[in-house]
């Protein structure tokens, strides 16, 4: 009887905190949409290969 | 034969345009036009390079910019609209780009303060095609800073009557909003109910799934008030227009649903269904997000607004001043510079005007206008700067009365969805299904199973599946025709399409090149003397053949003779100068032997009885239009109607079968007569065409297609936008259109399937909510591989590319 009362007692402490980090993300995700994160799903991709040439032309100069 | 090698060698290295036989060259590229090489060569003197690196030929030709264009963004409340935010020193604004289309676009606009340092930063937003640029408001003016963009060859598209677009691009984030929280709940609760089917045993366990069922009630809570609500918002909406589309008995499906699955909690007889109803909403607004999300920034709405400027220089009490289109009352005096658009009908005063009304009538030709004469509003300035006084005020003008028309009072709801009927039809089957189980139970003694297998077959029984496969089917097939170069207003558009058996074409720029030089030169043995008198011959009549003669001399000085010209309507001309007879006109009025020229438009010259020269008219079709015509022959009744003159009669008849089916001189509203009384006869008619005369006609039809060469400028309200080289795909567009009903028709057949099985299940009573689960995500996801790989199939072709429309 004790057994079954623990594993049942810890079935719903896993169930609570599984539930707690998926709502974890899910906060993130409305975060992210509300800020705007997905109105411009080009430009982030392909800012990150622009090369950042400003402190190359200083010391050239 | 040309290498693929040396072929690239001719095209431009800024904008990727023919060179043609002089190209430009420095710094051993080729260029086009002077245009495209000052572009390189700022970047250059800029060490922008990068640009050129990051695509190949990435820029745009830019056209001559008349110095007045941004004129009126000096004036203080267009400013004050236009910018979103001001200190002292900076301002920021945004501008619409449309032209940006590469990493090398967004390269360059996000490194404009590398152009000017005036610019502090600048941001851009590819998706909705917008710079958002911080700048130093006191060193350079808002004017400028649109005209360093032009100069590039990004113009700013501006429209400051523009409040809908920020009410559709809100409602994209609140469907991403929307889907990922029912995709939360039901991904949760489809992990809670496996216990249950795995062997979770409620009476050995009563708390467990106690709580298991409890947080099942409550994650359903936001997948129905939130997710669903607006499926029970449509099916309201509908209700009140006394109609009922296909949200209603999806409405009625999830709430019945939902009931049964709380009742069957709290009163313990099970765990309800949460999870395949969730599941179903999920799969839903997955496949309407899809459908209704619009990767263009193409407005299809446009008012005839946008075609004007927003402000015309005027003169008041002696100075010169911006005036507001609004603001232009009568007796007005404005100035109208080359290329500018006229704001309002008035009367020439000073200078000598040379209006393009192509857009306005579709008639191919620039009218000169005398001093004193009418010009109407919407004709285009092709001379020089005039000055004019108005003779209405802008919203009585002749233009604006066009747009007042009931065609564009139409709403448009789904009403006469294919989708809707047969959700109609299906719906009664449903509630007769149901209803007919309850009886049967009933009678059978057994009331518990009466409400079980009624409330059962509500749940499986849902058009859910229809809704799925129209979805994602048309969903899918949008993103193929953008990718083709087609826009559409929305995914009804396709269903239209399908059902089209008439296609009415306009004539000017849809299916001949606009304003091109139409006679061709057989043969001439006039003098230089005989011909300058044949010309002022030409010249004062009206007639497009005199006109056409005319121009194709503009060249040669005009002279003037003293002299009475005789026109004979259908025949010519003749005057009788220094003795000698001259004439212009048809085989048998030059004595010319009408044998020759029969069938075609042809022009004579005769001196003294003796044909000296004969001129072809011809027709200039845009490349692809002969054979385009003659495939949609097959298929579709075609007609052409044009605001042009009957020139072209000869020529075009062979592609329409009769020549009653081509309409010339035909004004805006004789053009939506037609389309109006074509529907009447029953035809389900499209329309196609390019100007503000077609834009009644492109309302009222069935399908509005507008055929673009820029997309930036100005297109009157339709329900598809393409480019005019695209044109001649419309057979296998059409063939799309119809294919994408096959393919509905074909989900729809292989849910119905799973429809029977699960009815089977259901009206015996015996629908567990595990038989419902594995039955509803299994039919929900093969409708949308069905309808993905469907429409790739289909729309899987050689050849065609997404060209970027492009701005000339």
């Amino acid at each position: 009887m004790n057994t079954q009362y623990t594993a049942m007692g810890i079935m719903i402490f896993l169930l609570c905190v599984s539930l707690s980090v998926a709502l974890v993300f899910l906060v993130v995700f409305i975060w992210n949409v509300k800020s705007g994160q997905y109105e411009d799903d080009y430009s982030p991709a392909h800012r990150i290969l622009f090369e950042a040439k400003v402190e190359e032309k200083k010391d050239e100069q | 034969m040309i290498s693929t090698e040396s072929k690239a060698d001719l095209l431009c290295y800024h904008c990727g345009d023919d060179c043609g036989s002089k190209p430009i060259e420095f710094n051993e590229k080729k260029f086009c036009c002077h245009g495209c090489l000052s572009v390189f060569q700022l970047l250059n003197s800029n060490q922008m390079g990068e640009y050129y690196c990051l695509n190949d030929r990435p820029g745009q030709k830019i056209e001559n910019l008349p110095k007045e264009k941004f004129a009126f963004l000096e004036e203080e409340s267009i400013i004050q609209k236009l910018l979103l935010f001001r200190s002292k020193e900076q301002a920021q604004v945004s501008f619409y780009l449309p032209q940006m289309h590469c990493s090398s676009c967004l390269w360059l606009l996000e490194h404009l303060s590398e152009i000017n340092s005036n610019v502090i930063d600048s941001q851009v937003n590819f998706n909705s095609k917008t710079l958002k640029v911080t700048f130093r408001i006191n060193d350079m003016s808002l004017r400028q800073l649109a005209e360093l963009l032009a100069h590039i060859g990004y113009e700013p598209v501006i429209d400051i009557n523009d409040e809908k677009a920020e009410a559709d691009r809100y409602n994209s984030k609140r469907a991403y909003l929307k889907l990922g929280v029912t995709g939360f709940c039901f991904a949760n609760l489809m992990m809670i109910a496996f216990p249950e089917y795995l062997g979770l045993d409620p009476e050995n366990q009563p708390k467990l799934a106690l709580a298991f069922k409890l947080v099942s009630v409550f994650l359903s809570i936001p997948v129905v008030f939130y997710g669903a609500s607006e499926f029970f918002v449509n099916a309201f909406y509908s209700f009140r227009q006394r109609y009922l589309n296909i949200d209603a008995p999806i409405a009625l499906a999830i709430a019945v649903t939902w009931l049964r699955s709380l009742y069957e909690v709290f009163s313990q007889t099970g765990p309800g269904f949460f999870d395949s109803m969730s599941g179903i909403v999920f799969f839903m607004l997955l496949g309407r997000t899809i459908q209704n999300r619009s990767r263009t920034t193409l407005k299809f709405n446009r008012d005839f607004k946008s075609y004007f400027p927003i402000a015309v220089t005027g003169i008041r009490n002696g100075e010169r001043k911006l005036i507001k289109l609004e603001d232009i009352e009568e007796h007005d005096s404005l100035l109208i510079h080359h290329q500018e658009v006229i704001p309002t009908d008035c009367l020439l005063s000073k200078g000598t005007a040379k209006i393009d009304y192509s857009f306005v009538t579709g008639e191919d030709k620039v009218e000169p206008v005398d001093k004193s004469k009418v010009i109407y509003a919407g004709g285009r300035n092709v001379g020089e700067t005039i000055e004019v006084v108005s003779v209405k005020s802008f919203n009585q003008n002749s233009f604006t009365q066009l747009w007042n028309s009931n065609a564009f009072r139409k709403t448009e709801d789904d009403r006469e969805s294919r989708v809707t009927l047969i959700s109609k039809y299906f719906s009664i089957v449903v509630l007769l299904l149901s209803l007919g189980a309850f009886v049967f139970w009933k009678f059978q003694g057994n009331s518990d199973l009466a409400w079980k297998s009624a409330t059962a077959v509500l749940i499986i029984a849902c058009p859910c599946a229809l809704l799925l496969t129209a979805s994602f089917t048309n969903g899918y097939l949008m993103e193929r025709f953008a990718a083709a170069g087609v826009y559409l207003k929305n995914s009804f558009v396709i269903e239209k399409m399908a059902a089209v058996d008439l296609i009415a074409f306009d004539k000017t720029g849809t299916l001949t090149e606009p304003n091109a030089s139409n006679l061709e030169l057989e043969f001439s043995y006039l003098t230089d003397d005989e011909l300058s008198k044949t010309l002022f011959l030409a010249s004062q009549s009206l007639h497009p053949l005199s006109r056409a003669l005319v121009e194709y001399y503009f060249e040669i000085p005009q002279k003037r003779f003293k002299t009475k010209i005789l026109e004979i309507p259908g025949k010519g001309l003749k005057a009788v100068i220094d003795g000698i007879d001259y004439r212009i006109g048809s085989a048998e009025f030059t004595a010319a032997d009408p044998e020759e020229s029969s069938g075609k438009t042809v022009v004579y010259i005769s001196v003294d009885d003796e044909v000296r020269a004969k001129y072809n008219f011809k027709v200039s079709l845009i490349p692809g239009t002969e054979k385009l015509l003659s495939e949609l022959s097959e298929n579709y009744e075609l007609s052409l109607i044009s605001g042009d003159n009957k020139v072209s009669r000869q020529q075009l008849g062979q592609f329409f079968g009769s020549q009653e089916k081509m309409h010339f001189e035909m004004n805006p509203e004789d053009k939506l007569n037609y389309v109006n009384q074509k529907q009447s006869e029953k035809h389900k008619v499209m329309m196609i065409g390019d100007g503000l005369n077609d834009a009644g006609a492109l309302k009222q039809s069935d399908v509005g297609v507008s055929v673009v060469k820029s997309a930036f400028a100005f297109s009157p309200s339709c329900d598809v936008i393409m480019d005019v080289s695209k044109l001649k795909f419309l057979p296998r567009f059409m063939r799309w259109a119809k294919g994408a009903e096959k393919m509905i028709n074909i989900g729809f057949g292989y849910s119905l399937i799973f429809n029977v099985i699960g009815l089977a299940f259901a009206l015996s009573g015996k629908l567990s909510p595990l038989v419902a689960a594995i039955i509803m995500p299994l039919s929900s996801l093969g409708i949308i591989l069905i309808a993905w790989m469907g429409v790739m199939m289909m729309t899987k072709s050689e050849g065609m590319t997404a060209g970027r429309i492009k701005t000339d």
